[in-house]
């Protein structure tokens, strides 16, 4: 659809035989300094991921094969953060950072998006943890390593298809995350959704620079996806390894 | 020596083309000194302006570099869809404003202003150092159009489009089959069902809930066969018989000839089914002409016919309307310099283009203007001319803030009845019994 | 579990123990409580008074009066549950199994498979307001591609999303579309992540395929299916956008779901009070499913082998 006229677009029986243009790529990047916004969504989306893996993951481990007390209860505040439904805790955020004065920053962005998805992260990796069969932290701790030691050198790799998988989610959560982008942004820290979104406008949707940009903002999550699977694969070679 | 003598050249080719940029603008810009004010009175400040994606917006955001030339002050335009705006509207203003200093509104403007969120702007008019009257010429704006930025009695919002309901037909398909442009809902009805095949539906209606969806084309129909939202005593009316007559046939023209979905109909697939020639007849704002007759947007330019919506019992329509506004945020700290934006956006030399382009004034020298006439069929300019003509804008539900609460209610009930799961009368009192609920909150 | 020989190691590195758990838990709790507590409190409060943001007079303190005109006042609150569990229970099952199947299909590797896995994340990756908008034109029986193609095969294509009957069934397709790969992705990485020995000692002691899936592969994966299955039903709950721009709730009111109608509360009515406490008894409803959710799929970790 991204290449066809708007009144191609829309016929129905559909043209499968029509004149592509890519005027409707060309009218995307005209508009509204597209570029700018694709730059803010993946800094927003790299900073996201980048905290919430180094704040996350650790977290994660611990409460997976700890115990200790009050464990349970952590648990599940830490997954409760995610239930709240967004409509309620909207104005609330924008009271908190309007005072701060950081609205319409990225940063302030990229704080809601870690808040939304940290508790993810915690407890899909959780998951993963737990299939790490016990033996071999133990034998990790009795050879005289400490926690972080065993921690990020042997227990890390094993669950690096767990990494890749939560990164890529929470890249794309981040990446397409409207409601918040939209409330708490200006024209500063326009991200990629709400850019794509504008092409619904009053009485018109344009269906072609809507498509055009649709495909546009596919593919930074594809080379991602594609860049962080080979890191899979790696990943997979050392567990092998180590096991 | 030589490569001075060639820079010194390319200077004076440089400041050549800068004057001719300059002169070029300098002409524009004599359009609006003619006002007797003082453009520059505010310069160096700067402006945040907020708008909903829109074709005036577009051409605002075309002639932004005019507007600082002329006062000097720098504008920013923060542009979103329509639904986006209206969520980011309203938080913004309901976390203490101050940040967008002039924005777009529409019918919740009287909301907006029972909570206080607009800036009155009759001083502003009135103040002779402001506004130069005899150019802006307040008074050449519908009436209509200033009592709809009217709440309580003060003015707070100016509008910047006006379009009116009326009838969109495919004439090509009425000669061949022998109808006559129907005059009454009536025959309306009759026309649908004879157009109605299986490839092409006769007519097409909002149906979709939303206290901005189907309840807008279906005001028309309250209107016209003469019921209220309320009564004398203020009391919500729309389960009166009148208002069954007219969502009776409401329904009938969608349950009979309409599309095989109608309940899922918002304003764009009722556009946008007429324009790829899949219904013959539809009820629905006049903007849409922009779109039917462009032949990069749909396939029956050329081919459809406009007119006022249909009366009843002989009488005249009275069809719904629309004004977008533009309002002030009473928290800025520019307002004169926001005034002056307003002032220069509401003009007639900026309307002018955005009609032309849009089909959309709400001016009365526009739709007399020949370069506005002479883009547009002459069937439409009066269609729609005399539908904002005979809108009345005291019937209108916005002034009560709780329109959006017992809109949706009303456009549910719509919607049920619409799908037939509702009786008609059972599903307005309902309506009606829960608006007197949340009126009496 | 074996917790007397865990805490024995435990005692033995006490200390080191518990500094590795205050290092590793201490910067995720913190940022958590900053970003999230405020926000809640001000939502209690606002719960707790008639807040209504076109009256100017401001609002009043009237303690638990939105709760219970919620509770035994509102039709459309125990409708709009109702509706919330239905869609709920609908996507989620579907997204599980087929999400399960998938992964599994997937799980032997190979650059064709990886390539089906890339395109399979498309639906999940694209942005949710584009899939939203082309679903619905897709739905649409007079310019859409299903009817389309149902008519190809003489077959009378339905109204979708314009038929109160079926409406939430057609919203809930969509949302399977386009979440199933997350429930796939999620648990291929749990496939790939299992360890090989029980596998290899299954084939050997000459196991067919559906006892090694039911027996070995389910029990092994389920940490990490349940998780994911968790939290596609925390989501599930909250799902906004499809339902809004498919049919904002209609035909009328056969898809308004708890979080449409929080949100038509207190942005299009602008009851911020009544919305506030919407919030709070969604968020009440959402920890009782979760607690249930836990209790019955036993979601211990630590030692779980």
């Amino acid at each position: 659809m991204s290449l066809k006229r708007r009144v191609d677009a829309l016929a129905m029986p559909p043209r499968w035989i029509f004149s592509p243009i890519i005027d409707n790529y060309i009218k995307v990047f005209n508009s509204q300094d597209f570029t700018r916004f694709y730059f803010n969504s993946i800094l927003i989306g790299l900073f996201t991921i980048l905290f919430v893996l180094i704040i996350g993951i650790p977290a994660s481990y611990t409460l997976s094969k700890m115990n200790f007390r009050g464990k349970k209860d952590i648990d599940f505040w830490i997954l409760s953060t995610r239930m709240a439904p967004p409509v309620g805790i909207l104005i609330p955020y924008f009271l908190i950072f309007k005072n701060l004065g950081i609205l319409d920053t990225r940063a302030s962005i990229v704080i809601m998006h870690i808040a939304l998805n940290l508790s993810f992260a915690i407890w899909v990796m959780k998951g993963f943890f737990a299939e790490i069969p016990k033996g071999i932290e133990e034998a990790a701790l009795v050879d005289g390593c400490s926690h972080w030691r065993a921690f990020i050198r042997i227990i890390l790799p094993l669950v690096a298809p767990g990494l890749v998988a939560t990164a890529i989610i929470v890249f794309l959560f981040s990446w397409n995350e409207l409601l918040f982008a939209v409330t708490l942004a200006g024209n500063a820290s326009k991200t990629v959704p709400v850019a794509l979104y504008n092409f619904v406008s009053y009485e018109e949707i344009d269906w072609g620079p809507l498509s055009a940009s649709a495909m546009l903002a596919l593919i930074p999550v594809l080379v991602f996806i594609s860049f962080v699977q080979k890191q899979l694969i790696k990943g997979l070679t050392l567990g092998a390894i180590s096991k | 020596m030589i490569k001075k003598s060639k820079k010194s050249v390319v200077l004076l080719g440089l400041s050549f083309i800068f004057i001719l940029c300059v002169s070029a603008f300098a002409s524009d810009l004599a359009e609006f000194e003619k006002a007797s004010i003082n453009w520059r009175q505010k310069e160096g400040e700067r402006l945040l302006v907020g708008m909903n994606k829109h074709g005036f917006t577009d051409a605002i955001q075309q002639f932004l570099p005019e507007f600082e030339q002329l006062t000097g002050i720098k504008v920013t335009l923060d542009v979103y869809p329509e639904e986006e705006f209206r969520k980011k509207r309203l938080v913004t203003m309901a976390g203490g404003g101050g940040i967008y200093d002039v924005f777009m509104i529409d019918q919740a403007l009287y909301q907006y202003a029972e909570a206080g969120w607009v800036e009155p702007l009759m001083t502003y008019i009135e103040n002779p150092d402001l506004t130069d009257n005899n150019w802006y010429d307040f008074e050449d704006i519908f009436d209509k159009a200033r009592g709809f930025g009217e709440y309580k009695g003060v003015f707070y919002a100016l509008p910047i489009t006006g379009e009116a309901e009326i009838l969109f037909y495919r004439s090509d398909l009425n000669e061949e089959k022998g109808l006559a442009v129907p005059q009454s809902m009536d025959e309306l009805y009759e026309n649908a069902k004879k157009l109605k095949s299986d490839s092409i539906a006769g007519i097409v209606l909002r149906g979709q809930r939303g206290w901005g969806a189907n309840v807008w084309p279906w005001s028309g129909f309250l209107w016209t066969y003469d019921g209220r939202y309320f009564d004398a005593d203020d009391n919500p009316a729309f389960n009166s018989p009148e208002a069954v007559a007219a969502t009776e046939m409401y329904a009938k023209l969608l349950i009979d000839a309409g599309p095989q979905a109608p309940a899922s109909y918002n304003w764009y697939e009722v556009q946008s089914d007429i324009a790829l020639g899949k219904a013959a007849m539809g009820i629905d704002t006049g903007m849409f002409m922009a779109v039917y007759e462009d032949p990069e947007k749909s396939e029956v330019a050329g081919k459809m016919g406009y007119i006022t919506m249909p009366g009843v019992n002989g009488k005249k329509s009275v069809p719904n309307f629309h004004y977008w506004q533009i309002a002030m945020d009473p928290k800025s700290v520019h307002k004169e310099a926001a005034w002056l934006f307003i002032q220069w956006a509401t003009s007639k030399n900026i309307l002018l283009p955005v009609a032309v382009k849009n089909g959309t004034a709400p001016r009365a020298s526009i739709w007399n203007n020949e370069e506005f006439l002479s883009k547009y069929s002459k069937e439409w300019a009066e269609a729609s001319s005399q539908g904002l003509a005979s809108a009345d804008p005291s019937l209108v539900p916005y002034y009560k803030p709780e329109f959006s609460e017992f809109g949706e209610i009303l456009s549910i009930a719509i919607s049920d009845v619409i799908t037939q799961t509702k009786d008609c009368q059972e599903a307005l009192n309902f309506a009606v019994e829960e608006t007197k609920k949340i009126l009496n909150k | 579990m074996a917790p007397k020989t865990h805490m024995k190691k435990n005692n033995t590195l006490n200390l080191e123990n518990k500094k590795f758990i205050v290092t590793s838990l201490a910067p995720a709790l913190i940022s958590l409580i900053l970003i999230t507590v405020v926000p809640f409190v001000i939502n209690i409060i606002n719960s707790l008074r008639n807040y209504y943001l076109a009256d100017p007079k401001g609002p009043t303190f009237v303690g638990l009066e939105n709760f219970k005109q919620i509770l035994f006042n509102d039709a459309n609150f125990w409708h709009s549950l109702w509706i919330t569990l239905l869609f709920t229970a609908g996507c989620i099952l579907i997204e599980f199994w087929l999400g399960l199947y998938i992964a599994g299909l997937l799980s032997s590797g190979g650059t064709f498979r990886n390539i089906i896995r890339s395109l399979l994340i498309l639906p999940m990756a694209a942005t949710p307001v584009a899939v939203s908008f082309t679903w619905k034109i897709m739905y649409s029986p007079s310019l859409g591609i299903i009817n389309y193609f149902l008519k190809l095969f003489n077959i009378n294509g339905a109204a979708w999303v314009g038929d109160p009957k079926i409406a939430l069934l057609s919203v809930i397709l969509v949302d399977v579309w386009q979440w199933t790969p997350f429930m796939m992705l999620i648990m291929l990485a749990g496939y790939m992540s299992l360890p090989t020995e029980p596998f290899e000692a299954a084939t050997v002691d000459g196991a067919k395929d559906w006892h090694i899936f039911r027996y070995i592969t389910l029990p092994l994966i389920k940490p990490v299916a349940l998780t994911a299955l968790l939290f596609r039903v925390i989501d599930s709950l909250k799902t906004f956008d499809i339902i809004f721009v498919l049919t904002r709730g209609g035909p009328g009111n056969t898809t308004e779901t708890l979080n449409l109608y929080t949100y038509l509360k207190g942005f299009s009515y602008l009851r911020i009070g009544e919305a506030s406490a919407l919030a709070i008894i969604f968020l009440l409803i959402v920890i009782a499913i979760s607690q249930i959710y836990l209790k019955y799929a036993g979601l211990e970790f630590g030692g779980s082998n």
